[in-house]
């Protein structure tokens, strides 16, 4: 019995996806377990497996094309199986549950009743507004539409789906022209090759205009969703600053002499990530976060580094800090840094944080705001460490101006759930931490 | 301002007649202006009569070779073909298709002026002594034949254009065919099958220069064989009685011949238009116009051979109903790259698009092309004849169908797929998922896209 293979929910934030590619082609024979095609998630390229053997009937979903999880994007089946049929009748007897996880090795398909495409009302066909306007205006009965397999989410029918000549769909997907964007310049306005050259090719730059455009890019994928999760976080939790400078005198010094002694090459991120585990277990209101009308506080510091991947801003995360030394941190760091740069994180690598750090302090800033990485309530910026003169106070209480290299930390937290004292205090302690570096160990 | 007329149409060919319909089929008073018989070179000295021509000289040879077929009691040496009857039956068939056009202007109300229009004003035609009027003016004064005049004619020559040679009752024993495009290969292919020895001499060093150079050389290769002599590159300089004088590899060689057909190419006819007075501009010979057909003046429109650009019958029908859509507020444009051409040898060329060639010049490494034998192909051997070949080209990125072109039995029939296919921007995927029927020669196009798209036809080794 063919089956119909659905965009997978790969975590518990994502709600669309893409396929990267496609390792297979129609006709191969699929086995479950190999690897069947990569998805684009929020953050990475993630490899799903094959969760049936057959043959790979159909491709419902090119790549680079972003819809919403449990969409179908392929037919495994026996050869000569109508794999249209089946995607049909999936269509028509699915319904939408948001709470399901996982999706390709849904079981609900197992006696899928297969009919005839019903002759159906405008109302009853799954139309886009502009599909439903489109085929009044040219007279198109819906019994006749009802065979046409859409691409829009759940197999709906889009405006797309009735007019653009094939050339121009190929055309299209190569350069990356969404359909719904190209004006149709064939009979009755159908799309043609002409129309996606000209949608592909940049508008001409307004001259002695206000603003010269040099790229029009839309805003979609992995950019969209990190934009759509700030925003969220940004505009949702009301956010509280909090700022101080430490002196990291002690803390190169620490670090040289471990790097010298273990031969390891420990990072100034690792010994950040192990300071804020302490801290985090010493002020636990820190390690919280607001979920469903609930506070919850938890035992686990697991901590994200924000990192700047290929495919934009990444945060993979170091989980159960306070069970790992400082050198299983460091290797576990290294990897999923690595990892995170080329988009190869799997989405629980990425996931399941309670406390973040960005670190922009190699790029030499002074002092920069973090935005809070949602569900968590707190995310800690850790900026360049510059020469700065200081006063210093001695024993006898005579104060005098030092040269000491100074670093700006900043701690951005959900005023919802963390308090200013709290924010303070704990932040005085990461200070503590990082000017007297043997007691982020101890 | 009032007009007698919304739209006046100056000539009744295949471009003049279609636009007068149209016109008035959306709803405007129209008018029509015809010097000679109404369907124009086409139906009187062109398409038409040739074809049927060519069908009489086809059946003459099927009942000769008839006992290949078993066909038995035919004493071919007895076998001749009566020019006289030959011609009353092309003439009765051009005579009801133009009844057939009178009828159809008639029928949509067009009104038919017989004379020749002159330009009084940019809106004022002078036919006779009438005088019409029409806010639009859409030129179809067509084409004659071009007699070069790098050639020197000196003493009594022989020389007949097409127009003459239609209607001829009695055969030459020979015959030169100066020009080996569409129209002089046609008459060499018609008067050698009716048994005349026909010399073609041609500058270029290929004839059929629209086709494909695979397919015009096979096409040449079987006309050597039936018969024709063919001098590719040959430069004529000089007729004199019935002496050709041409240029060939650095010598001069003669050919003699009872008859010598011009057929060097057509140039449009404005004569006595009076187009320059109303100050239409003009591009060399062709009265100027855009791709919506659309003159320097923007109410008067030059459609078919007149404008030069494709001299076509089916193309001059297509803008005439691009130039009506346009005056009728909707604006259309044409597209040249699409027109099929049609030679009716045996087997029939057809095709549309670029030619290999073209292809790669246009799109360097990425076209694919297809061959498919016409004796791999069922129908085609029923048919008797499976000398013929199957070309496509396509683009390797997105399968596009750049170019077809046929050889083989009924082609002419067969390009419209293509044709169409290349309008709806089809890829050869659709191509090759379109069924095909069987027996047909059809299949042998679904091969040839194979071929070119994946390397491998189905019949074919």
């Amino acid at each position: 019995m063919a089956k119909v293979i659905v965009m997978p929910k790969l975590g518990y934030t994502q709600d669309e996806g893409a396929i990267a590619q496609w390792h297979k082609k129609v006709g191969d024979a699929v086995t479950k377990g190999e690897p069947f095609f990569d998805v684009h998630t929020d953050k990475s390229v993630v490899t799903v497996e094959a969760s049936k053997s057959g043959t790979l009937l159909k491709i419902a979903l090119e790549p680079n094309v972003t819809v919403p999880v449990l969409t179908p994007v392929a037919v495994v089946g026996n050869p000569g199986e109508d794999a249209d049929a089946v995607l049909a009748a999936h269509v028509t007897a699915t319904s939408v549950d948001a709470d399901v996880t996982a999706d390709f090795d849904r079981k609900d398909e197992a006696s899928p009743s297969i009919q005839d495409a019903p002759a159906a009302e405008i109302a009853d066909l799954k139309l886009t507004p502009r599909a439903k306007t489109y085929m009044k205006n040219n007279n198109i009965d819906p019994p006749s539409a009802a065979a046409i397999q859409g691409t829009g989410f759940q197999g709906g029918i889009t405006e797309r789906d009735i007019k653009a000549s094939p050339l121009a769909r190929k055309i299209a997907q190569t350069a990356g022209v969404d359909l719904n964007h190209a004006a149709g310049s064939g009979a009755n306005n159908k799309i043609m090759k002409a129309d996606i050259d000209r949608a592909a090719t940049p508008a001409p730059l307004p001259v002695g205009g206000d603003k010269i455009v040099s790229l029009d890019v839309p805003y979609k994928g992995v950019r969209k969703i990190i934009g759509d999760r700030l925003s969220k976080s940004k505009f949702t939790a009301p956010h509280l600053y909090f700022t101080d400078s430490v002196d990291t005198t002690s803390l190169t010094a620490f670090r040289k002499m471990i790097n010298e002694t273990s031969g390891t090459k420990y990072a100034v991120s690792d010994l950040l990530i192990m300071a804020a585990s302490k801290a985090l277990r010493k002020y636990p209101g820190v390690n919280s976060a607001l979920v469903d009308e609930k506070i919850i506080t938890y035992t686990s510091t697991n901590i994200g580094m924000a990192v700047a991947g290929d495919n934009g801003l990444v945060v993979p995360v170091v989980k159960n800090v306070q069970q790992k030394s400082l050198s299983d941190v460091a290797a576990e760091t290294r990897d999923l840094v690595e990892r995170a740069k080329t988009g190869r994180l799997s989405p629980a690598e990425y996931s399941g944080g309670t406390f973040s750090i960005s670190n922009l302090g190699m790029f030499g800033i002074g002092n920069f705001t973090a935005i809070i990485n949602p569900p968590e309530a707190a995310i800690l910026s850790v900026s360049s460490v510059r020469k700065t003169p200081v006063v210093l106070t001695d024993e006898e209480g005579n104060d005098t101006i030092a040269i000491r290299p100074m670093m700006n930390i900043q701690l951005s937290v959900d005023h919802r759930i963390i308090d200013g004292l709290l924010a303070s205090q704990f932040l005085e302690y990461i200070k503590q931490l990082l000017e007297n570096p043997v007691s982020i160990l101890l | 301002m009032n007009y007698d007329f919304d739209v006046a149409v100056i000539g009744g060919g295949p471009g003049g007649y279609v636009a007068a319909i149209s016109a008035a089929q959306r709803g405007k008073k129209t008018c029509i202006v015809e010097q000679n018989s109404l369907g124009g070179t086409c139906l009187n000295v062109g398409c038409i009569p040739t074809k049927a021509l060519i069908k009489g000289a086809n059946v003459y040879q099927q009942v000769c070779n008839a006992q290949r077929f078993g066909v038995e009691g035919v004493d071919t040496a007895k076998v001749t073909i009566n020019m006289e009857k030959l011609q009353s039956w092309k003439d009765g068939v051009v005579k009801q298709l133009v009844n057939g056009v009178k009828s159809l202007l008639g029928g949509n109300y067009v009104t038919i002026f017989n004379g020749s229009a002159s330009f009084s004003d940019e809106h004022t035609l002078a036919v006779g002594d009438q005088t019409v009027s029409a806010e639009y003016i859409i030129i179809a004064t067509g084409s004659k034949v071009a007699i070069p005049d790098f050639i020197t004619q000196e003493g009594e020559n022989h020389i007949v254009t097409s127009n003459e040679l239609l209607s001829i009752s009695t055969l030459p024993q020979s015959i030169v065919v100066i020009g080996g495009g569409v129209i002089g290969v046609e008459f060499a292919y018609l008067l050698n099958k009716l048994g005349v020895k026909v010399t073609v001499l041609e500058l270029m060093d290929h004839i059929l220069p629209m086709v494909d150079r695979e397919i015009s050389e096979k096409a040449q290769i079987r006309m050597t064989r039936d018969g024709v002599t063919f001098h590719l590159g040959a430069k004529v300089q000089k007729i004199c009685n019935n002496h050709v004088t041409f240029e060939l590899e650095g010598k001069t060689h003669k050919v003699s011949a009872d008859l010598v057909l011009m057929a060097v190419g057509r140039k449009p006819n404005t004569e006595g238009l009076n187009a320059r007075a109303i100050g239409l501009e003009f591009d060399r010979a062709a009265i100027k116009s855009d791709d919506s057909l659309r003159t320097n003046l923007s109410h008067i429109f030059a459609i078919g051979d007149v404008n030069g650009k494709a001299m076509l019958a089916h193309t001059a029908s297509v803008e005439a109903e691009v130039a009506v859509s346009c005056i009728c507020g909707v604006e259309q444009r044409m597209n040249y790259c699409r027109i099929p051409s049609c030679i009716y040898l045996e087997p029939e060329i057809a095709c549309v698009g670029l030619t290999e060639a073209q292809a790669r010049t246009e799109y360097g490494e990425h076209v694919k092309v297809g061959t498919f034998p016409a004796y791999a192909n069922g129908r085609s051997l029923v048919e008797g004849d499976s000398d013929g070949m199957f070309k496509i080209i396509l683009d390797s990125q997105y399968g596009e169908i750049l170019g077809a072109h046929f050889y083989g039995q009924h082609t002419t029939e067969m390009i419209a797929e293509i044709a169409a296919a290349m309008r709806a921007e089809a890829t050869a995927e659709e191509l090759i998922s379109s069924i095909h029927p069987h027996p047909t020669v059809s299949e042998s196009i679904r091969e040839a896209v194979l071929a070119a798209w994946t390397g491998k036809a189905i019949h074919n080794l």
